[in-house]
This record gives structure tokens, C-alpha cells and sequence, in this order.
């Protein structure tokens, strides 16, 4: 079946083409809405600028695909191979691509706006510049979770996008917006989050060893036993934030804020602190030993109970914080 | 023959003797630039444009061919191929200039019909001055700061900032002030048209402080407004205001300057300058967007259009016309819609600027309904971006 025939045959109103054997198919934007392309084979066919909204592709092969700028709202991809497909500035605005393929695809620029990316596999895909808000990304089983190694976020918006227990280690989301982004339980470690935008992200028990976080804005973050061992955190603004339990060792936190956070039994041991800001912070029961913490502002920080016996305090503004003996400086 | 026509004669030949002139596309790009303070490389965007008007645009803008030859300089001197552009200035100088002189004859004229005009209305309305513009200006071009309040003045009707004095000191404050006074009608709209310009300058107390001498020298404009605004206002309008005279009248002048709130707040002032001016925005017009992050200006973009018809269109507008040729995907791929958005933001630099270049370029892309589509969607989506004083600065 060519192109010509199967546009024939769509406008008599025949809508179910499952299983076709369509190889390398010519459909530049072509008006396909709602068509039934299940088990169907499209390798490298060509779909680019086409309308396929509400279409279905359940398992149909589109390896190498060309669906650049196509409407694919709502449409049912659950199983599709899209591995290399070329999905740049596509819409896929609620879009099922559960358990896909789409390693190595291009995304760039593509809407995946509160599509359900349950079990995907996005691992070396392009995904800078996507918008990805309430995506779902959920991990439902240890086995069945979605797989983003080694893809490219870097712009990419994910404002409210459930990424639970994600694999997302040494991905770049560098200038990426997370804003109240689920991140319980996700793989970050070595993850480039400069600059990134994580203000009230959920990010409890979450693995940020190694992390980039230069600059990130943290403000009102749950990093409640997050790992955050060796992580660059410098100048990033973490006010609000609530990160008791929290294992921040070796970390780089020069001119870090952290006004009135919460950091209660915070492993803060090791640390670069140097002109951080910790007014007003919770440090009870924190542990700081041999934190650089010289030229930090503490002013009125709680630090009851804390061990900063073997911490460095030089020139230090320690103005009515309360110490570990639950005196009050003047 | 009388004066206008032979005025519009004339700009029709020197139109013509420049459109056949074999470096016509250079010198269209040379007005174009003049007059919009953008370069312009692109064919489709300059076709839409008649030079005639860019050139009536142009001996309006630079009332000498002394200014004209100065901001040719400056143009020319920031492009790569500078001994051609000075040829094409030379040329379109010599071609203008007599335009030049059918301006003085008409300003002229337009300054004798004037005068006639305030003596009738002023025999029967009592005023300061039979001239106010001039005994305002008088003031001002007293004052120790004279430069800067020029520059104020300049850049308000000008819609640029302008430092250099050759520039600056042959425009008297007499030929700037009716106009200034003319497309900010009121008092809402010089003080909310300056307090937009003072936030873009590098000096904002220093010019702070001479735009509220400028507000306060130019208050005896805004309390008479029935004899100022009908030589300026079409005779309907002028019947309106007149029959909203009392809405005016009950403010006490002495408050107008010292207390903007009341003013600006009062129902009865804001529907009469509503009415009166409908196009023009309130006194408190919405606060632009921060252009720091884009997501949700991408978000609101791509609810209406796929993102890449946004990114071709925009692509067309600040690099080329997109062929679908390999080369154009490559290099398509090369920007993210971010990208694309902000160098459309440094392109177009008014909303009117960027709602003329999309619609240009939308319909001359391969598929015009899409491309509209786009186009459309990027208009509503960018609008809130860009600040609406433009609207007010804006000649009529």
C-alpha cells in the first residue's frame, strides 16, 4: 500500500490500518486523525508536520521515524519502538508512551505536557527544550520504571512532573526548570543541575552524591535524608528548605543561603561553609565536625545540641544564636 | 498647484528616482534602518514596505538633512560594507533634499494657520500666554540641566535616546513640545510615559528629578486641556472633550501634579480619557512580564501551535526563510524555541515592530494558514512581554 491509497482509502472513512506493512512511507503532513496504525510497520516513514491526534501505534514499529512538528495529542503509543525517531518540536500533549522505545530519539523541543511516560525508555534521548509538565514518570516496580540515562534536559521544563525513583544519574538539566517536580527516591547523582530552578521540589531520600547544584534555586525544597555527599552547592539557595537527616559531607557550600532552614541532625561534617548564610537556620542536633564555617552569618541560628567543637568559626557572626549548651550569644 | 500636492508630487519622483536607482535594495535597507532603528536584511520584509512612506517617515523624524547625514554616518558605520553605504547615503541625501524644502514651506504655512487657529479659540477662553509652547519652552531651555531635559524630551518623541549635542541643540524645545504634547494627551500619560522611560536609563535619580521639573513646567498644558487638545484632536474629538469639560474641571489643578493616585484612580477622569483616546492605555496598564524565564511564554506558545511551525516562523523572521531544504533542518535544529524566542526579543524590539515582521513572514511561508496559525499564537503568547508604552509613544 503506497501513500496515495491509504489517504484514498482513510477519506471513504476506513480507519483501521493494524499491522500494515507501510515501510518508508511518504505522509508529510497529512490529516490522519484518530487513525488505528497498531502493530503497524513505519520504520523511517515520514509523518513530519502530520495530524495524528487521538491516533493509535500501540507496538507499531517507528524506528528512525520522522515525525517532526506532528500532532500527536492523546495519542496511544504504549510499546511503540521509536528508538532514533525524529520527534523534534512534535506534540505529544498527553500522549500514552508507556513502555516505548525512544532511546536515542530526538525530542527536542517536543511537548510532552502531561503525557505518561511510565516504563519509557528515554535513555540517550534529546530531550532539550521539552516541556514535560505533569508528565508521569513514575516508577510503578523496581522493574518497571522509566530509564532517562544519559539524556539531555538541559532547558527542558518539568514543573510538576512526577519522576519517582527515576534513573536520571549524570543527566544534564542544566538552566531546567523542576519547579514542585517530584524527585522522591531519583538516581541524581553526578546530575548537572546548575542554575536549575528546584523551588519546592519534593526531593526526599533522593541521591544527589556528586551533583552539579552551583546556583540552583532550592527555596522551600523537601531534601528530608537526601544524599548530597561531594555535591557542589555553592551560592545555590536553599531558604525555606527543609533537610533534616539530610548527608551533606564533603559538599562545597561556600556562600550558600540557607535562611531559616530546617537542618536538624544534618550531617554537615567536612563541609566548605565559608560565608554561608545559616540566619536563623534549625541546626539542632546537627553535626558540623570540621565544617569550614569562617565569615558565616548565624546570627539567631539554633544550634542546640549541635557538635561544632572541631568546626572552624573564624570571624564567624554568631549575634543571638542560640549555642550547643542552649546558651544565647549577645 | 497647492502646496500639498506638489509636496506629494514630489516625494512620488524622489520615491521613483530611488526605487529604479540600480542600488535600490541598498537604499531601501538604509531608510528602513533610519527610520525603524533595525537592521533589515530581509527581501520579504522590506517588499512590504513603500519607500515613499519610509521617506516621508524619515524628512518627519530628521527635520534637516544636517541630522539625516549624522545618523547615516552612524548606521553605515556599524555595517561591513561601508564604502558602498556611503555611496547609497550620498545619494539618497542628494535625492532628498528637496523634500526638504517643501517641508519648511509647509511648516510654514501649518505655523501661520496655527497661530489663526489659537487666536480664535483664545479670544474666548482665558490663558497664560497666546503661545504657551513658547513661554514653556523659554523656561525650560533656561534651565542649568537644559541638555538632559532635552534628551528626555527627544527620546519621548522620538521613541530613542539621542546624547549627541549636533543632534540635539538645532531642535528648539518649541518644535518638540507640541508634539509631545500631542501624544501625551494628559497628565496620566506624560508622567506614566516618562516613569517607563526613566526605568531603561543607566541614571535613573538624575533624570528623576528633571522629569518632575518636566511635569511641573509642562502642568499648564494639562490644566487647559479644551484649547490645547483641538490643535491637535480631530473636531469630534474635540466636541467630546469639550462635553467632558466638567469632568476636568472638578480636579483641582494644584493636585494634579503632587497626587498621580487620586487622579489616576478617579472613575470620571479615567472614562473621559478613555473615551477620548480609546487605543491609548489606562494609566496603570499591566506590569510587563520578567523576560529572565521563558518556560511559560513556551508553554502558552505551544498550547495553540506545535512547537516547531513556532520555531519555523520564528526562525524565518530573524534568520531566513525556512526552504525544508537539509541545511534548513540542520540549522533548525541547531536553536531551541528559548533561543529563537530571545533573538526575536533583541530583533524586534516593539510589539508592533515583531506583529508587523510575523505577519509579513506568515504568509510568505509555503503553508499560510499554518503559518498564521503560528503567528497568531505567538502574538498572544508574546504580547504581555513587551511594554505597552510603546502604544502611547506611538504617533497618531
Amino acid at each position: 500500500m503506497d501513500a496515495q491509497e491509504l489517504l484514498q482509502r482513510y477519506g471513504t472513512g476506513k480507519m483501521d490500518f493494524r499491522g500494515a506493512r507501510l515501510v518508508g512511507i511518504n505522509l508529510f503532513r497529512a490529516d490522519l486523525i484518530g487513525i488505528n496504525l497498531n502493530q503497524a510497520d513505519l520504520e523511517q516513514a515520514n509523518f513530519t508536520l502530520a495530524y495524528l491526534s487521538r491516533s493509535r501505534f500501540c507496538q507499531a514499529n517507528l524506528a528512525r521515524a520522522y515525525l517532526c512538528g506532528a500532532n500527536l495529542n492523546q495519542a496511544d503509543l504504549v510499546g511503540a519502538l521509536l528508538p532514533d525517531a525524529d520527534l523534534h518540536g512534535a506534540s505529544l500533549r498527553g500522549a500514552d508512551l508507556r513502555s516505548a522505545d525512544l532511546t536515542l530519539a530526538i525530542l527536542l523541543d517536543a511537548n510532552l505536557a502531561d503525557a505518561d511516560l511510565r516504563n519509557a525508555d528515554l535513555s540517550g534521548a534529546n530531550l532539550t527544550g521539552a516541556c514535560l509538565r505533569g508528565a508521569n514518570l513514575r516508577q510503578e516496580s523496581r522493574t518497571y520504571c522509566a530509564n532517562l540515562r544519559g539524556a539531555n534536559l538541559r532547558q527542558a521544563d518539568l514543573q510538576g512532573a512526577n519522576l519517582t525513583g527515576a534513573d536520571l544519574s549524570r543527566v544534564d538539566l542544566s538552566g531546567a526548570n523542576l519547579q514542585e517536580a517530584t524527585l522522591r527516591n531519583t538516581d541524581l547523582s553526578g546530575t548537572n543541575l546548575e542554575k536549575t530552578n528546584l523551588t519546592g521540589a519534593f526531593l526526599t531520600e533522593a541521591n544527589l552524591t556528586g551533583a552539579n547544584l552551583r546556583q540552583a534555586t532550592l527555596v522551600r525544597a523537601k531534601l528530608e535524608r537526601a544524599r548530597l555527599v561531594q555535591a557542589d552547592l555553592s551560592e545555590a539557595d536553599f531558604s525555606l528548605a527543609i533537610a533534616s537527616d539530610a548527608r551533606f559531607t564533603g559538599a562545597n557550600l561556600q556562600k550558600t543561603q540557607f535562611p531559616e532552614a530546617k537542618l536538624t541532625r544534618t550531617d554537615l561534617s567536612r563541609t566548605q561553609m565559608q560565608y554561608a548564610n545559616l540566619e536563623e537556620a534549625n541546626l539542632i542536633d546537627a553535626y558540623l565536625g570540621r565544617a569550614d564555617l569562617s565569615n558565616a552569618n548565624l546570627r539567631r541560628a539554633l544550634m542546640t545540641r549541635a557538635e561544632i567543637s572541631s568546626a572552624i568559626l573564624l570571624n564567624a557572626d554568631l549575634t543571638g544564636a542560640t549555642m550547643p549548651d542552649g546558651s544565647k550569644q549577645a | 498647484m497647492s502646496p500639498e500636492t506638489s509636496a506629494t508630487s514630489c516625494l512620488e519622483d524622489v520615491a521613483h528616482h530611488l526605487t529604479t536607482h540600480p542600488q535600490q535594495l541598498r537604499i531601501k535597507k538604509l531608510v528602513y534602518s533610519a527610520c525603524r532603528r533595525t537592521w533589515e536584511n530581509n527581501p520579504a520584509v522590506l517588499n512590504q514596505q513603500d519607500l515613499g512612506q519610509l521617506l516621508a517617515q524619515l524628512v518627519r523624524d530628521y527635520p534637516s538633512p544636517e541630522q539625516l547625514q549624522i545618523i547615516f554616518g552612524r548606521i553605515v558605520a556599524t555595517l561591513n560594507h561601508q564604502a558602498e553605504y556611503n555611496q547609497v547615503a550620498t545619494v539618497i541625501l542628494s535625492s532628498v533634499e528637496p523634500l526638504y524644502s517643501f517641508q519648511q514651506a509647509a511648516t510654514a504655512v501649518m505655523a501661520d494657520a496655527d497661530d489663526d487657529h489659537t487666536a480664535t479659540l483664545t479670544s474666548s477662553a482665558p490663558t497664560a500666554g497666546v503661545k504657551p509652547y513658547e513661554a514653556i519652552a523659554q523656561t525650560l531651555a533656561q534651565h542649568p540641566q537644559q541638555l538632559r531635559l532635552k534628551k528626555l524630551v527627544y527620546c519621548l518623541c522620538h521613541q530613542r535616546w539621542e546624547n549627541s549635542p549636533e543632534v540635539l541643540d538645532p531642535i528648539s524645545f518649541e518644535t518638540l513640545l507640541p508634539y509631545l504634547h500631542q501624544i501625551t494627551p494628559s497628565h496620566d500619560h506624560l508622567t506614566y510615559a516618562l516613569s517607563q522611560l526613566i526605568k531603561r536609563l543607566n541614571r535613573p535619580d538624575q533624570y528623576g528629578q528633571l522629569a518632575q521639573t518636566l511635569v511641573q513646567r509642562l502642568s499648564t498644558l494639562y490644566q487647559k486641556p479644551i484649547e490645547d487638545h483641538t490643535t491637535t484632536l480631530s473636531r469630534d474629538e474635540a466636541t467630546y472633550l469639550a462635553a467632558t469639560e466638567d469632568e476636568h474641571t472638578t480636579f483641582n489643578p494644584a493636585t494634579q501634579v503632587s497626587n498621580e493616585q487620586t487622579q489616576a484612580f478617579n472613575p470620571s477622569l479615567h472614562l473621559a480619557e478613555e473615551a477620548a483616546h480609546a487605543p491609548v492605555a489606562s494609566a496603570n496598564p499591566p506590569a510587563v512580564k520578567d523576560r529572565k524565564h521563558l518556560f511559560e511564554l513556551r508553554l502558552e506558545i505551544t498550547k495553540y501551535t506545535s512547537p516547531l511551525q513556532a520555531k519555523i516562523l520564528l526562525f524565518s523572521t530573524v534568520q531566513r526563510p525556512f526552504q525544508f531544504t537539509v541545511q534548513d533542518w540542520q540549522h533548525l535544529r541547531s536553536f531551541t524555541l528559548e533561543d529563537l524566542l530571545r533573538d526575536t526579543f533583541d530583533y524586534c524590539t516593539s510589539f508592533s515592530d515583531l506583529e508587523t515582521k510575523l505577519t509579513i513572514i506568515a504568509s510568505c511561508l509555503d503553508s499560510p494558514d499554518e503559518g498564521s496559525q503560528a503567528a497568531s499564537a505567538l502574538l498572544r503568547a508574546m504580547k504581555p512581554y513587551y511594554a505597552p508604552n510603546k502604544l502611547i509613544l506611538v504617533a497618531p
